[in-house]
This record gives structure tokens, C-alpha cells and sequence, in this order.
């Protein structure tokens, strides 16, 4: 551990979470930090760069980074994982086809060293769709019934409506305890 | 007074740390129905304070000293929707922890059917059970037989699905009693280890042959998909070109249909020109 990286954990107090939103474009990761911010959600574009919110719940402070999705930003992700505590990783449930896609992004984040022990929480956004598939399949298909290194969870829910976000951050702040 | 077993003195090191390592690597996978009590039951085991945790939707691992023995303990969702995971972790334990709630009919008559189910999984076959009857401390008296034939264990244990010393139904609570864990969860625990031992290689191989089985299937699931995955891009790159074709071929199709317009308009500019030439044509020709 560098000198740099000693100080910022000492920075940091106890009572600080650092959360990292990722996920393909479009699966929601603005709009559920908005929700999450309670922000109006209704005028969102493509993110083409990143968002850091803080949010304030239950004594705890959730620095929240939500980075752009689009192919093209991916590959500057990994600028983003050092002293990572909760990993989001936001994914389109409704769209069959898509999950096996972002599924293989999503292991080679996995295979990442400074992701590595890392809980996952994912949220399963747009289940206010009527083809969003059941959490075995999505576990199938982000194979994660594979882990066995790390905590992961999926949180059901849907930035629309706001429901299942909040419970998605309360398992969040539990499991960093 | 416990003898070793490689020089017959009551403590030695060297049976101290080869005890220890035996016990390394014992994986117990806890499953039941939602609300049972199975992620409360690993906080118990890892000596937190924690009661009410969230529902699990996923995965939660953790290795525990217990009895000076580290178990690796797999806690998994049990809400029907999440269900479809469990048998992943089969190959992997050395036994089952079942979680029941007694304060809950339809549990117990849910639990029944999927007892059934699970243990009939080969990657199962012959590994001890431990079912906990959680919640005790929710109900006025606990009645152990009628809970035992509402699982239809004897069923169980006459059809050979299981045998009789490798289940056990064993009441417990996994919220703290005077701020500690119950001594029933030590107890079943117990239980479950000594049957393990007991057939400790035979077990010990199954995890190994099944483990390796698995991997194997991971890995060849995973490459499917990627084979899908990319079956998918190009399906859809070729979708992507076929939707441009179509709709430079509507937008030649409109261009098309306007042509025969424009030129009508031009034939008619024209022959309105032409009406207008005409005297000038007319014109020079007398010239």
C-alpha cells in the first residue's frame, strides 16, 4: 500500500461508505442515484462522464459514484475501483438478451484485484416491466451462482417507481458493517 | 480423558494440528424457506449482534471458529424466485442445514415437499441433514413428534431417501437468549460434524469428485454463453445494417413516388413554360 492510498483510508472515517455504481448503458445507474437523492428523475441523458452524490441514511455517509455506462467510457472504470466497499452493478431486468451480455462484462470486473472480496449488490432495475425475469435467472445469467468469494445479492427493483432502492442500500450498509 | 491417536498421550501438538487441519474445509450449506431464520442463525455464528437482518436475495458466506474447528458456512436466499440456486451449492457441503419455522404452518407444510425434493438430489445422497426447528421461543410448547410426522421424515427415512442417523429435527432459536447464542444451536451443530466424521472420507471424496464435476459444468455454461453472446451481437449488428437497408429503401421508395411528383410539377412547370415559350418560339420562327 502506497503512502497516498494510507492517508485517504485514514482520511476516511468509519462512518464513511464508498459505493460504486456500475452497468452497461441504460440499465438505470443515474436514475436510481437520483431516487436515491431524491432528485427528479424524469429528464435523464446518457452519462458521459461520472456523478458523485453523498447521501446521508441511518448515521452513515454514502459516497456514491455512478459511471457512464457507454462502451466507449468503460475501459476507464478501473480508474475508479481503489477502496471500493460495495459494489452496485445496475442491470436492465426486463431485457432477456442483454443479461448474458452485460453477464460477461460484469466477470471480467469481477476478476478485477482491487474489486476482489468486494460484496456485489445487484439491482435488478425495470421490474416495473412486465417481462422482468425471476432472480434465479438473473443469477444465471450474471453467473453468480459461481461466486463463492464474496457476498452478492440481488436487489429487485425499479427507478421508475422508486421501489426496492431503499432496501437495496439498507443491505449495502449491513453487509459493510 | 481423550487419548490421542498417534502417541497415546492425552495432548499432543502434532494431533492438536493435524485435528485442526482435518476440521479445515467442512462446508455446511443452510437452506429453507424465506423468513426462517438462516442469515439471523449465521450472525449468531459469527458472535454479532445482529436480529433482524434483510432478506437475503443472494449469497452470504463466512467461515466461523466453532468448537476450535473453522466451518465454512453458505447462506442462501429462500425466497421462491431465488430458490432455482441452491442446487449449485450441493456439491460443495459436507451437509445440510434446514431451516424450518414452527411458528408457521404453511412453512412446515412448504418444507415438507421441498425437503423431499432436495434430498433426493444425488449430489446429496448420504450426507447428513440437520434440521432446525427455528422460532421455538415464538410458540407456547414445541411439540417435537407432530412437527417430525408433519415433515413426513419417517417417509423419508422408509423410502431411502435418508437414513435414520442422518437426519436430525432439533428445536433451536436464532435470536439471542440473555444476549448469547442458544445452546441448541451448539448442540445440532455438533450432531452434524460427529456424522460427518463418521463418514468423513467417503464425503470428503463425493465433495471432491462433484466439486470438480461442477467446475467443469461452470466453465462449459460459461463459454455457451459467450458463444450466445456473440451469436447475439452479430444477430443484432446484422439487424442494425438490415434496419438501414430498409430505410434507405423506404426513403428511396418515398424519393421514388416524389419523383414522378416532382416531375409532374416539372412537366406541368414545363408545359406552363412551354405555354409560355411557346409565343417566343413562335416568334423567332416568322424571324
Amino acid at each position: 500500500m502506497g503512502l497516498l492510498s494510507l492517508l485517504r483510508k485514514l482520511k476516511r472515517s468509519d462512518k464513511e461508505v464508498r459505493i460504486l455504481f456500475l452497468g452497461l448503458d441504460n440499465a438505470g445507474k443515474t436514475s436510481i442515484l437520483k431516487r436515491l437523492a431524491d432528485e427528479d428523475i424524469s429528464e435523464i441523458r446518457p452519462t458521459q462522464g461520472f456523478n458523485i452524490k453523498t447521501v446521508q441514511k441511518d448515521g452513515f455517509k454514502m459516497n456514491v459514484w455512478d459511471i457512464g455506462g457507454q462502451k466507449a467510457i468503460r475501459p476507464y472504470w478501473r480508474n475508479y475501483f481503489e477502496s471500493t466497499d460495495i459494489l452496485v452493478y445496475v442491470i436492465d431486468s426486463s431485457d432477456r438478451i442483454r443479461i448474458e451480455e452485460t453477464g460477461i462484462e460484469f466477470n471480467t470486473l469481477l476478476e478485477e484485484n482491487k474489486l476482489a472480496g468486494v460484496p456485489v449488490l445487484v439491482f435488478a432495475n425495470k421490474q416495473d416491466l412486465p417481462t422482468a425475469l425471476p432472480a434465479s435467472e438473473i443469477a444465471f445469467g450474471l453467473n453468480l451462482h459461481a461466486i463463492r468469494d464474496r457476498q452478492w445479492q440481488i436487489q429487485a427493483c425499479s427507478a421508475k417507481n422508486g421501489d426496492g432502492i431503499q432496501e437495496g442500500m439498507e443491505w449495502a450498509l449491513k453487509t459493510n458493517k | 480423558m481423550v487419548y490421542c491417536k498417534c502417541c497415546g498421550c492425552i495432548t499432543c501438538f502434532r494431533c492438536f494440528e493435524s485435528d485442526k487441519k482435518k476440521s479445515d474445509g467442512i462446508v455446511f450449506l443452510t437452506i429453507g424457506i424465506n423468513n426462517t431464520g438462516k442469515t439471523t442463525f449465521l450472525h449468531r455464528m459469527m458472535n454479532d449482534k445482529v436480529e433482524e437482518p434483510t432478506p437475503t436475495w443472494g449469497f452470504t458466506t463466512e467461515t466461523v471458529k466453532f468448537k476450535k474447528r473453522n466451518i465454512t458456512l453458505y447462506d442462501v436466499g429462500g425466497s421462491p424466485s431465488i430458490r432455482g440456486i441452491w442446487v449449485n451449492y450441493y456439491a460443495e457441503t459436507y451437509g445440510i442445514i434446514f431451516f424450518i419455522d414452527v411458528s408457521d404452518e404453511e412453512c412446515i407444510t412448504q418444507s415438507k415437499e421441498i425437503l423431499e425434493t432436495i434430498l433426493k438430489d444425488e449430489k446429496l445422497k448420504d450426507k447428513p441433514i440437520l434440521i432446525f426447528a427455528n422460532k421455538v421461543d415464538k410458540i407456547e410448547k414445541f411439540e417435537y413428534m407432530e412437527t417430525y410426522n408433519k415433515l413426513n421424515i419417517e417417509s423419508l427415512i422408509s423410502q431411502g431417501i435418508t437414513s435414520v442417523n442422518k437426519i436430525l429435527l432439533y428445536p433451536c432459536s436464532s435470536l439471542l437468549i440473555n444476549k448469547e447464542r442458544d445452546p441448541r444451536i451448539d448442540s445440532g451443530l455438533e450432531w452434524l460434524i460427529t456424522r460427518v466424521n463418521d463418514d468423513r472420507s467417503y464425503i470428503e471424496n463425493k465433495v471432491k469428485n462433484d466439486t470438480k464435476k461442477q467446475n467443469r459444468e461452470f466453465i462449459l455454461e460459461q463459454e455457451e454463453k459467450q458463444k450466445r453472446v456473440e451469436e447475439y451481437k452479430k444477430l443484432r449488428a446484422q439487424q442494425e445494417v438490415d434496419q438501414k437497408q430498409q430505410e434507405q429503401l423506404v426513403s428511396n421508395t418515398t424519393n421514388n413516388e416524389e419523383i414522378p411528383l416532382i416531375s409532374k410539377d416539372k412537366s406541368k412547370s414545363r408545359s406552363v413554360r412551354s405555354v409560355k415559350v411557346y409565343p417566343e418560339e413562335i416568334l423567332p420562327s416568322p424571324e
